[in-house]
């Protein structure tokens, strides 16, 4: 519904992707960019994601677990409280997490998406799509 | 008496000596004797009572006929010192009457006899002689005899006693009565109830009124004497009946002897050897002494009843040959001679002994030489312990410590995987950030390349390294991730169904023929799908890359249940499962190279690969068995008998709950 709701201006699904590892937000940002479907702002400090997220207005956050400043957890719980973006859908992307306790690399438990690292281009995106359809 | 010394000289000729002053008396005198009894004697004439005392008497005459009608005083003289010798010469005076004799009545008593030299009687004075030499020599032995009597009486330590028929003592000797505390003269009369307590005196004088009715002497009683005063003694007591010259009993008479000290020592003896008798027969151990033939002397109880026998008799005497075979006997008894022969005894040899129900006794043995007063060997003693508790403690003790250290081993080999557990988790987590750089990248690249096969290709290889490192990594990953099972009852052969659906694509291309014997309707089972399809991955990828040329999968499954805990079951079967329980099991069998005998223990090693570098990471079959006992299942792998291949066995058990398919 909020999905329906917030405009797609360039028909493009806008993507904030929250990691500390800049080389793997680059390189999710250009996978998902080049296939023309979206469009992708990235965050390497996490304590900035609120703001970040309030002002990107992302249709999707993908949102690293294990991180230096501010874990995962604590970043999705800030998000979370904000009115501004506590509707917008996360997807944990872990490397803590085996391929196979995710399956196919992407898998629900308690309510929460998991993407387990590594990630290729097309679960990234298939894992999107499943997400923001179920709105 | 034979110890009375007898005359040196012979009977004949009679010897005489003739001491007169006259010497004209020798011619008269010998031609008296001549005419009465021609050359029977010999007569010699002593002038002096100086020139006899220079004489050798006994050995020059049998008779001194002195003549006293000379001189009173010189006649008195030698009268005095012939009677003093009491020699077996006989003293015969000659006299002219017989007031002249009675003028000698104070040593009348030494003179034998008399002859009136001046009236001497035609054939009376040979006979005279003869009877004096004869009375003469009896006296002597009589003294003699009383010598030895009264000698014996009195040095003798052992109480000697003669008693009248009422029991009365007429004599007792010297130790006699200092035993009792008395002078000789002052115990004659009196009877052992003055001398004793009636305790003893009573007993003493029946037994002595019953040697004098019957004439059976008692020989060698031990008796106790208890004194009127209280202290008492042992003696060894002899009493026979006392007869007079003509046979008829007078009385009684003793010996005793003080034994008191021997039997002091004895009873001693006594109570050590009943003391010895009680250990040795009550010691947990077998003791035996043997003499220098080998034959026993002495056998303890409990050595009695290791022969077989009950009594120390149907032992004594008898050697080990009688007892036991052969051989064995050879072999005991050439131990004990070396023992006997060399002096070195045999300590603690440990021999053991199969009994007919099968079980082994263990003794401990030593044997030592016996040696006797005199430092030589006379035999061996022996002392054997039954260790056979002590051994049997000592193999279990030893059994438990290689339990124990196998379990510290794989105590110390848990502790190392949970660390490799650890490590592994950081190194996957570290790796796998780049790796999803590199693999984003490679994606990337994809998406920009057209037409150009060769950075395709490249490109493709790329994506397959790091799809390989990728799986090492979440291999590595799943290996150290939490042992928890999320177990639900089902059935196996779904599980497998799907694994080969799965995988139907390797199996082809590497020329596989898959074949499923799935039993029906089995039990089911408490699995984790998720980690049961990596089983059969993991088993399936294995037997693939042994079946290097294509071959034959062969997959059973069966359900079966636990019989016994016979040879043939494991010691880990017999501590997971327990019988009767049923279990399901599969075997997954190839027809390739199967297992290296070098690695057959280190198969389930995680990190160890038979693949070469770069083919496997080595923790497929180490995940493989951590989570078929999650699921307190077993896995076994082996070579097939008789055919080229591997086999590699599961075993689940069934909970009860979930015997049937839902």
């Amino acid at each position: 519904m909020l999905h329906s709701k917030k405009s797609k201006e360039d028909g493009k699904t806008r993507v904030l992707v929250i990691d500390d590892e800049d080389r793997f937000t680059k390189m999710v940002k250009l996978n998902l960019e080049s296939t023309g479907m979206y469009s992708v702002e990235v965050l390497n400090e996490s304590r900035k994601a609120v703001e970040v997220a309030r002002d990107f207005k992302p249709h999707i956050i993908l949102l690293d677990v294990v991180m230096p400043e501010a874990d995962g957890g604590d970043v999705a719980n800030s998000l979370r409280t904000r009115t501004a973006t506590k509707e917008i859908p996360i997807i944990f992307v872990s490397a803590m997490i085996s391929q196979k306790e995710s399956h196919s690399g992407f898998y629900e438990s308690g309510g929460e998406h998991f993407l387990a690292k590594p990630v290729s281009t097309e679960t990234l995106s298939g894992a999107i799509e499943e997400v923001l359809a179920t709105l | 008496m034979s110890s009375t010394p007898s005359n040196p000289l012979p009977e004949h000729p009679r010897k005489l000596l003739l001491l007169s002053a006259d010497p004209a008396e020798e011619a008269l005198l010998s031609r008296h004797l001549d005419s009465e009894n021609h050359g029977e004697h010999e007569l010699k004439l002593v002038a002096s009572l100086d020139e006899l005392k220079s004489l050798e008497l006994e050995t020059s005459c049998h008779a001194i006929l002195l003549d006293i009608r000379a001189g009173h005083d010189e006649a008195l003289e030698s009268i005095k010192w012939i009677g003093r010798l009491q020699s077996q010469v006989a003293l015969i005076c000659l006299c002219a009457n017989h007031e002249q004799l009675n003028s000698f009545k104070p040593v009348i008593h030494l003179i034998d006899d008399y002859i009136l030299a001046d009236t001497l009687p035609h054939g009376e004075l040979c006979i005279r002689i003869s009877h004096a030499i004869r009375r003469r020599i009896q006296e002597y032995e009589l003294l003699h005899e009383q010598d030895l009597l009264r000698s014996l009486m009195e040095n003798i330590p052992d109480a000697i006693y003669f008693k009248d028929l009422e029991s009365r003592f007429t004599k007792v000797n010297r130790a006699m009565a200092r035993s009792y505390g008395h002078n000789v003269d002052s115990v004659i009369g009196r009877s052992d109830f003055d001398l004793f307590t009636e305790e003893h005196a009573l007993p003493a004088y029946q037994d002595e009124q019953r040697i004098i009715e019957t004439g059976q002497p008692i020989i060698s009683k031990i008796e106790k004497e208890t004194f009127a005063d209280g202290h008492s003694k042992w003696v060894n007591s002899t009493k026979v009946p006392l007869r007079n010259h003509y046979g008829r009993i007078i009385g009684t008479m003793g010996i005793s002897r003080d034994i008191s000290d021997l039997k002091r020592v004895q009873d001693k003896l006594t109570e050590e050897h009943r003391l010895l008798t009680t250990i040795l027969n009550n010691i947990p151990d077998r003791i035996f002494v043997k003499d220098r033939e080998g034959r026993y002397i002495a056998s303890n109880r409990l050595h009695l009843k290791f022969l077989g026998v009950t009594d120390e008799a149907q032992v004594l005497g008898t050697t080990l040959y009688d007892h036991f075979p052969k051989e064995r006997a050879e072999k005991y008894f050439n131990q004990d001679m070396d023992i006997i022969r060399t002096g070195i005894g045999l300590i603690n040899s440990e021999e053991s002994r199969t009994m007919p129900n099968g079980r082994v006794i263990w003794y401990l043995t030593s044997k030592v030489p016996l040696i006797d007063e005199t430092g030589k060997c006379v035999g061996i003693v022996g002392i054997s312990r039954d260790v056979t508790t002590q051994k049997e403690d000592e193999d279990k003790l030893r059994k438990t410590i290689k339990v124990l250290n196998e379990t510290q081993l794989q105590l110390i080999e848990a502790e190392k995987l949970k660390t490799v557990g650890r490590l592994a988790a950081g190194v996957a987590h570290e790796v796998k950030n780049p790796l999803n750089v590199v693999s984003l990248g490679i994606d990337y690249l994809c998406s920009k390349i057209d037409g150009s096969d060769e950075l395709a290709d490249i490109i493709q290889d790329m994506k397959q390294a790091v799809e390989k490192a990728t799986r090492v990594i979440s291999q590595l990953l799943d290996y150290s991730s939490p042992h928890e099972v999320a177990a639900d009852p089902r059935d196996i052969n779904a599980i497998i169904r799907d694994v080969l659906v799965m995988m139907r694509h390797n199996f082809n291309e590497a020329h596989i023929r898959v074949e499923p014997d799935l039993a029906e309707n089995l039990p089911l089972v408490a699995l984790d799908t998720q980690k049961t399809d990596q089983v059969f991955i993991n088993l399936f990828l294995n037997a693939i890359s042994a079946m290097k040329g294509g071959g034959v999968l062969h997959i059973r499954s069966y359900s079966q249940r636990m019989k016994s805990t016979g040879a043939n079951v494991s010691g880990e079967m017999t501590e997971l499962f327990k019988v009767g329980e049923t279990m399901v099991t599969v075997e997954v069998t190839d027809t390739g190279h199967g297992i290296a005998s070098e690695a057959a223990d280190k198969l389930f090693d995680p990190f160890y690969s038979t693949k070469s570098t770069g083919g496997g990471t080595g923790l497929g079959l180490s995940v493989t068995r951590s989570i078929v006992e999650m699921h307190r299942g077993m896995i076994t792998l082996e070579n097939r008998k008789n055919t080229p291949g591997a086999c590699a066995t599961l075993y689940f058990p069934v909970s009860p709950d979930t015997h049937a398919p839902l």
